[in-house]
């Protein structure tokens, strides 16, 4: 890809993060003529998005939306995609900033077609990333069915390289490279646009809701890979200690969210993932019954719609009251406590799976960003092109909690500042 | 339905108090109720302190006071621990139990002195120019007899130490009185209720200090409590036998070291002392997200530890027959004891008879029973 400046927009836009809101940057600042780096970590595109069953409030597939960045994203000339790149240094100012990339080897060239005969031949495993580790893949894998770039890619970390070979000897493109090294790459920006995103609370670190200790505690992540098709149990939602499917699902919300101890903030998208989620269950089975643990019930604007369906299936029931502790009973059932609030009873609920409501916790808190890119005080990166780091634009999931549809947008909106800046030049 | 309607009053001055005891934070409460299931004590019925937390950020003074529950929270944060909001209900029920005292108490305005250090210096005075006065009036002044039993006579203290300990007996008596009266008329027994056995099981839960060691996510007070405790108690009782004795000629002061009851009052000093000692440093090690001293809290404690310390240190100061040590700190002794006792009814001491009026209350309407640890 060669840049075309005829339209004199100046200097390139770098794009940090290829989840939904990075994506759309790219797509949006190409197409208003700018030439575009696209650095993602990942070997693919699309970010958390990507591995999510549905979308609230229309459950519809995710990959629809993405879909749509692709294409546009394959049709546009102006966009220099980085997979597996991470940007390690950032020097200069607005119009011309310096940053230097660092690039890992996929392993896999672009001569692949996906045909999957490496995946057969590697005897390697990997715990697979993508599905939060619930399941494995081989060590040369596809991330996930319609991943962009279509290519397979080799976890190096699980590779015995030349001493096995066992894929490249079957691989008919020769597509196969063990002999990538680390590049780094200096790049000269405009301006940035950091599109980083979140990671799920860690909840190994909520003790008391038993998450690693008790196997039929799940993640609201987790129950998204449950439920999709290309998922860990082919998209039938089974609790992990006996791969039955539950009847009794309780939702814990705000799992170690609004908690000083955790995440102080409000992740503003759990309350309704959780009611989408319940869907889920409901409609997997006709006797499943759902039960949501709540402090309170955040389904602003329009979609208060969703939830008011919800509460009108006599399947699904609402307790207020933080669940403060998760036990064990018998036969891998958990056992919720909290305080009814509203009957000022402690109840203790079994239920045959829970699933934790975890938060999104900002990637940009420990990126490793220049100390000028101000986060506020649980991570998430402050402002537009603040006078500390003038040219540096925020957007989605970086700047704060959101759902899919308010990052596109905002994505857009960064895109307009970033523009003015390379226009200025 | 107008007259269904129940309209909510605050009392903004008793949440500024309540604010200012202590419970600052109260306003950060936001009604998750993971501190009623955090409680181990809390019963499943009608937990505490959630409903606490909203009754105080509302000023429900009335209900609060009225609420027994108060008064089975032993403090042990837990609650404040794990409160995502670090809103520390463990400080604000503490509060709370300050204002019942306040309220309950007759002259309940004393309990305003006890409330910021820029009045010690007033309750310091008052037993200063009292015991100056003794001495002067009554002491030997000119060394001829030996030993403070000549400048302090006991023939004079004795008697005044009784006649406090009735007064702040008889005002305790009237507090809790108007306690029970109180809690009965908003929480009546039911029908076929036992108060003897209440009275019983209340006493049990004291003397076990049971209820001390089931908090979980903190260290335990139960220890330090217990040899305060039972060394406060040794100390009170033993010492009102002496004065008793003496009053009535049964007993000639100062008592041989190994006469039963000094060895009673000795025991009950070293008791106090390493008590007091051990809840001082539990105090000062917690941090201050879980809880907060005030100095209502501190100045109970450290008149309890300088009670014991210079009690112990007069006796010491005796034994080496080091006269004018042992008088001034003999002076300081009696200044810390009035700290103590004279303004117990209206101090954190008055926990002792509230905690108890409530403990019985609590056996006695069931309410305790409903909250057996699961």
């Amino acid at each position: 890809m060669t840049a075309t400046t005829t339209d004199n927009v100046g200097a390139p836009i770098l794009v940090i993060g290829g989840g939904i809101s990075g994506l759309s940057a790219a797509v949006e600042a190409s197409e208003a003529g700018h030439e575009v780096y696209l650095v993602e970590r990942n070997a693919y595109l699309g970010g958390r998005v990507v591995q999510l069953n549905k979308y609230f409030p229309k459950l519809c597939p995710p990959t629809c939306g993405v879909e749509i960045h692709l294409k546009r994203l394959r049709t546009t000339p102006r966009v220099h995609l980085l997979t597996q790149t991470e940007v390690v240094g950032v020097a200069g100012g607005p119009g011309k900033f310096e940053v230097e990339l660092e690039k890992t080897p996929r392993g896999v060239n672009a001569n692949c077609t996906n045909c999957g005969e490496c995946v057969e031949a590697c005897p390697k495993e990997r715990p697979n990333d993508f599905n939060y580790g619930m399941d494995e893949t081989k060590a040369i894998y596809l991330p996930y069915g319609a991943a962009f770039p279509a290519r397979h890619a080799i976890d190096f970390d699980h590779c015995d390289r030349d001493s096995c070979g066992k894929c490249r000897d079957v691989c008919k493109v020769d597509a196969i490279d063990f002999g990538g090294k680390v590049e780094t790459e200096t790049i000269t920006v405009s301006s940035l646009i950091v599109a980083t995103g979140w990671k799920p609370y860690d909840a190994n670190k909520l003790e008391e809701l038993g998450y690693g200790k008790f196997k039929n505690v799940i993640t609201n992540v987790e129950m998204e890979r449950l439920a999709a098709v290309d998922g860990p149990t082919g998209g039938k939602i089974l609790r992990p200690s006996d791969h039955q499917a539950p009847k009794v699902v309780a939702f814990v919300h705000c799992a170690g969210s609004r908690d000083e101890l955790h995440l102080a903030h409000c992740s503003a998208v759990c309350c309704l993932a959780s009611f989408k989620q319940a869907n889920y269950v409901l409609q997997a089975s006709e006797d499943a019954t759902v039960r949501h643990f709540y402090i309170d019930r955040r389904a602003p604007g329009r979609l208060e719609d969703f939830l008011q369906e919800l509460e009108n299936n006599e399947r699904a029931t609402f307790v207020k009251g933080r669940v403060a502790k998760i036990t064990e009973g018998a036969d891998g059932a958990v056992i919720l406590h909290a305080e009814d609030t509203l009957s000022g009873q402690k109840v203790e609920f079994t239920a045959d799976l829970a699933v934790l409501a975890v938060g999104l916790d900002p990637e940009a808190k420990d990126a490793g960003f220049p100390s000028g890119w101000l986060t506020d005080e649980q991570g998430f990166m402050v402002g537009n092109s603040s006078s500390a780091a003038p040219g540096v634009f925020a957007t989605g999931c970086a700047k704060r909690p959101a759902e899919v549809s308010a990052c596109v947008k905002d994505a857009t909106g960064a895109v307009l500042k970033a523009h003015q800046i390379a226009r200025r030049g | 339905m107008a007259e269904d309607r129940k309209v909510i009053r605050s009392d903004l001055d008793f949440v500024r108090r309540i604010v200012q005891s202590g419970g600052d934070t109260v306003k950060q409460c936001m009604q998750c109720a993971n501190c009623s299931v955090a409680c181990e004590l809390s019963p499943k019925d009608r937990p505490f302190p959630r409903k606490e937390m909203i009754l105080a950020q509302w000023g429900q003074k009335e209900e609060l006071i009225n609420d027994p529950d108060i008064w089975l929270c032993f403090g042990c944060t837990d609650c404040s621990i794990l409160c995502p909001r670090g809103a520390r209900p463990g400080d604000v029920l503490a509060a709370v139990r300050k204002e019942a005292i306040r309220e309950y108490t007759p002259m309940g305005g004393v309990q305003k002195l006890l409330e910021s250090p820029k009045y010690l210096p007033v309750l310091i005075a008052v037993p200063v120019v009292l015991w100056t006065l003794i001495f002067l009036l009554f002491g030997d002044r000119h060394g001829e007899t030996s030993y403070f039993d000549g400048i302090f006579p006991p023939g004079i203290l004795e008697p005044l130490l009784g006649v406090m300990t009735m007064v702040g007996s008889l005002i305790f008596a009237i507090g809790a009185f108007n306690y029970w009266k109180s809690l009965m008329k908003a929480h009546p027994a039911p029908a076929g209720a036992n108060f003897i056995s209440a009275v019983a099981a209340a006493a049990s839960d004291i003397v076990s200090h049971a209820k001390f060691r089931q908090c979980e996510a903190g260290e335990s007070r139960a220890l330090g409590h217990m040899l305060m405790f039972y060394g406060f108690s040794l100390i009170f009782i033993g010492g009102s036998i002496v004065g008793i004795g003496f009053m009535f000629g049964m007993l000639d002061l100062p008592l041989p070291f190994f006469h039963p009851l000094k060895l009673m009052l000795n025991l009950g000093a070293l008791g106090l002392v390493i008590g007091t000692i051990l809840l001082v440093k539990y105090r000062l090690t917690r941090p201050e997200r879980q809880t907060k001293g005030t100095w209502y809290d501190w100045f109970f404690m450290y008149s309890l530890l300088l009670t014991g310390v210079t009690g112990v240190m007069v006796e010491a100061f005796r034994m080496l027959d080091i006269q004018t040590v042992a008088f001034g700190v003999y002076f300081i002794h009696l200044v810390c004891v009035f700290c103590l006792l004279g303004y117990a009814p209206w101090s954190k001491i008055a926990h002792l008879v509230y905690r108890s009026v409530a403990l019985v209350h609590a056996h006695y309407t069931g309410r305790e029973k409903a909250g057996a640890p699961q």
